[in-house]
C-alpha cells in the first residue's frame, strides 16, 4: 500500500472528473473525516485516514482490500472505474439520466441505455461524457457514456442507444469472483 | 687429483626448465670458477631440483667467499628512488589522460536526471488540488469545446432546415400561381366562347368538369359493357 505519484492521481482524477466534474474537490477536503486515496496492487482505494494508518501493519502481500475502491490501473496505464465507486459518483453526479422501470432489467443484465428507456434526462448533456444512471426512484443504478447529447437524443428513434453502460450493479453478482481479489 | 666426474642429466626436467647445474666442493677451484657465474642455490631438503620460490627470484647474497660481484647500496638506493619517481610520474600522467578521456565526451542521447531519484508522491492535500486543478481546468476546456461544437452543428442544422423549409414554401407558391394562372386563362378562352356562340354562362359553370367538349360536340356519351 502506498500513496498514489502524481501522475497516476492525475490519471484517476480525469476519470472520476468525466463523471463528477470539479466535485472531485468534497473527497479531498473533508476536514470533518480526512479520507485519502491509497494504491495497493493495481487498485486505488478511498480510505480513511485512520482506517489507513491500521492497514500499514499489515504486509503488501497480506492485505487483501480496504476501504472503498474507486477502480483499477489497467496494465497499459490507464484506470478503469469499478462499480464499488457508484456511491460517490451518484453523490457528486454532473449529469443524470434517470430509466423507466420496464428498462431496468434490460440494464441491470449489461445493456445500453434505449431511447425507449429513458424517463428523463439532464438538459445540455454534450455527447461522449459520464452520466451516472438512476431508476426513476433515485436509486444509482450505474454509469456510462452517452452515445447522443441531449439535443440529439430528442430527435432519436426507440430502439437508438442514449448511453453506452460502463458499469452497472448487477455486476456484484456477475464479477462475484473477481470484484474484490 | 682428478676433478670428479659431475652427473650428467639423464632426462630433461618434466616442465621444460633447464637443468640446473649443482655445486662442487668449496675447495674445488676450477669448479668454484665455473659457478661463479652462475646463480648459486641455496641448499634445500627434500626438493627435487634443489630450489625454492626464493631461489628462482634470485634473492641470494652475492658478497661472501665466492661472490665476485660487489653492489653498492647507495646506487641501488637511488636508482630504486629515481625509479619510483618515474614510474609515478608515468602513472599520474596516464591516470589524467584517463580522467579526461572519460570525462571530455558526453553522449549525446543520455540526459542524466538531476533532482530527486525515484517516484514523486502526491500524498497531501496541496499536490492534490494542485493536480485536481490541471485537471479540470483541462476538462473544462474540452467540454466547453464539446458544448461549442454541439451548438455550432446545431446552428448549422438549423440553417439547413430552415432553407429546406423556404425551399418547399417557394414551390408550393409557384405551384399555386401557376393553377391560378391557368384557371384565369380557361375562363377568359370561355369568355371569349360564350360571347361568340350565346352560352358562355353556362359553359362557364361547367368548366372544371371537363364536359365542356362532349357539349360543344352535342353528342351524348355511351358506354357498352361486353357480356
Amino acid at each position: 500500500m502506498r500513496p498514489l505519484t502524481e501522475d497516476e492521481t492525475k490519471t484517476v482524477f480525469e476519470k472520476l472528473a468525466n463523471y463528477i466534474g470539479r466535485n472531485i474537490t468534497h473527497l479531498i477536503n473533508r476536514p470533518d473525516d480526512p479520507h485519502c486515496f491509497r494504491l495497493q496492487k493495481d487498485r486505488v482505494y478511498y480510505v480513511r485516514e485512520s482506517v489507513m494508518r491500521f492497514a500499514t501493519s499489515v504486509g503488501r502481500l497480506e492485505l487483501m482490500s480496504l476501504g472503498i475502491c474507486l477502480g483499477k490501473f489497467t496494465k497499459t496505464g490507464k484506470f478503469r472505474l469499478h462499480i464499488t465507486s457508484l456511491e460517490f459518483l451518484a453523490q457528486y453526479a454532473r449529469y443524470k439520466i434517470w430509466i423507466k422501470p420496464n428498462g431496468e432489467m434490460s440494464y441491470l443484465y449489461g445493456n445500453n441505455v434505449l431511447k425507449a428507456h429513458v424517463g428523463k434526462m439532464s438538459d445540455d448533456i454534450p455527447e461522449h461524457s459520464g452520466v451516472i444512471v438512476f431508476a426513476m426512484n433515485d436509486i444509482p443504478m450505474g454509469f456510462g457514456v452517452t452515445a447522443k447529447s441531449t439535443a440529439d437524443a430528442r430527435r432519436l428513434d426507440p430502439t437508438g442507444i442514449v448511453a453506452f453502460r460502463q458499469s452497472d450493479i448487477g455486476e456484484y453478482l456477475r464479477e462475484e469472483d473477481t470484484l474484490f481479489t | 687429483m682428478a676433478p670428479r666426474k659431475h652427473k650428467k642429466p639423464t632426462r630433461p626436467h618434466p616442465r621444460g626448465q633447464k637443468p640446473m647445474v649443482k655445486a662442487g666442493p668449496a675447495s674445488d677451484q676450477t669448479a668454484a670458477n665455473a659457478l661463479s657465474s652462475h646463480v648459486r642455490p641455496r641448499p634445500t631438503s627434500g626438493k627435487s631440483d634443489g630450489l625454492t620460490r626464493k631461489g628462482r627470484k634470485s634473492h641470494i647474497k652475492t658478497h661472501g667467499p665466492l661472490g665476485n660481484v660487489r653492489v653498492d647500496k647507495r646506487a641501488q638506493a637511488h636508482k630504486k628512488a629515481t625509479s619510483t619517481k618515474k614510474e609515478a610520474a608515468k602513472t599520474t600522467k596516464a591516470k589524467v589522460e584517463e580522467l579526461r578521456l572519460n570525462t571530455a565526451m558526453k553522449p549525446a542521447g543520455i540526459v542524466h536526471r538531476r533532482g530527486k531519484k525515484g517516484k514523486v508522491f502526491a500524498d497531501d492535500k496541496d499536490t492534490l488540488t494542485k493536480v485536481l486543478s490541471v485537471v479540470t481546468a483541462r476538462m473544462d476546456e474540452i467540454h466547453a469545446t464539446k458544448i461549442e461544437r454541439a451548438q455550432q452543428l446545431e446552428a448549422i442544422r438549423d440553417a439547413k432546415r430552415k432553407e429546406i423549409e423556404k425551399r418547399e414554401q417557394q414551390k408550393v407558391d409557384r405551384l399555386e400561381l401557376k393553377k391560378k394562372e391557368i384557371k384565369h386563362l380557361k375562363r377568359k378562352r370561355q369568355n371569349d366562347a360564350g360571347t361568340k356562340t350565346g352560352k358562355g354562362e353556362a359553359a362557364a359553370q361547367d368548366d372544371d368538369d371537363g364536359s365542356e367538349v362532349a357539349r360543344k360536340s352535342g353528342k351524348k356519351r355511351k358506354v357498352r359493357f361486353s357480356v
